[in-house]
């Protein structure tokens, strides 16, 4: 019974790792530049999940997340020639190189993460409905 | 003694048997859930028809001969173990003929139906067993 509810709450906090990433993405789709001011706009970033729960033991059951990846699909180029950020010469002058996140793309993976969290709620839920009738049968 | 010969009549260790494995069937029913988006995962499986089939077995061998140990025994998913406790191992299921484009084969309907199931005969087996309880209760006092 116990094992189930951490089955479930592992489920839970890797699918909100998950929305944290995507929040993440959404948050930085216009940035164009690093840390360091240099024009190198923000990467997607992608939760890898695998099954097994490490923070429980070697051979927990249960699911985590395994890294957190970034997305090499290649930036898209925004023509916008008066922003500070765009390229001073050569094919793509005038263009800004901007962030691989595609917002659409995004706003379903939420929703899928989101969905998938409500899925491992009923499960904790019932997992307590179960236990407290087995509890019953003592009183 | 005694007590053992009172808890081991009739139903009553089937009722513990479904107890048990509808607790291992709600665990794996967890872990398929949390592996739903998971890239690569199998489902797991419990074959349930199986598993009543082995139970009514196991009682059909006990009314012959009471004397005898009540082992349930299904394939490689179910078995019972020295001590009399009930081992459930699922097993992985087959893809069968869809998968998703992340190469899981964990369906949400499927998962969420199981789960239904689970707690429907979870709430029988343990209102079954509740009233062979109070009929023991019953017959200790000596009041009806």
């Amino acid at each position: 019974m116990f094992t189930t509810l951490d089955i479930s709450t592992s489920g839970l906090i890797a699918q909100r790792t998950n929305l944290d990433t995507i929040a993440g993405n959404i948050a930085m789709q216009d940035v164009t530049r690093d840390e360091n001011g240099n024009p190198n706009p923000y990467r997607r970033r992608v939760a890898l999940f695998a099954p097994g729960d490490p923070s429980r033991g070697q051979n927990a059951p249960g699911v985590h997340v395994a890294k957190v990846v970034e997305d090499s699909t290649p930036f898209g180029l925004r023509w916008e020639p008066g922003h500070v950020d765009a390229i001073k010469d050569g094919k793509e002058k005038g263009y800004v190189r901007v962030s691989n996140v595609d917002v659409h793309t995004e706003m379903v993976n939420a929703m899928v993460a989101a969905r998938a969290y409500e899925a491992n709620v009923t499960v904790a839920e019932m997992a307590k409905k179960m236990a407290a009738t087995t509890i019953s049968l003592l009183i | 003694m005694f007590l053992t010969d009172v808890t081991d009549r009739g139903a009553t260790p089937a009722l513990m048997k479904t107890l048990a494995f509808n607790e291992a069937r709600l665990r794996m029913i967890a872990e398929n859930v949390a592996n739903a988006n998971t890239p690569g995962y199998r489902a797991k499986q419990l074959n349930v028809d199986a598993f009543q089939r082995a139970l009514g077995e196991a009682l059909d061998v006990r009314r012959r001969d009471p004397s005898r140990p009540f082992v349930v025994q299904s394939g490689k998913e179910v078995a019972t173990d020295a001590g009399g406790a009930l081992r459930v191992t699922p097993s992985d299921r087959p893809p069968d003929h869809v998968l998703f484009h992340d190469g899981t084969n964990v369906s949400i309907e499927r998962e969420m139906a199981d789960l239904a199931q689970t707690g429907v005969r979870h709430e029988l087996a343990t209102a079954l067993l509740r009233d062979r309880i109070n009929g023991l209760e019953k017959a200790i006092r000596g009041t009806t």
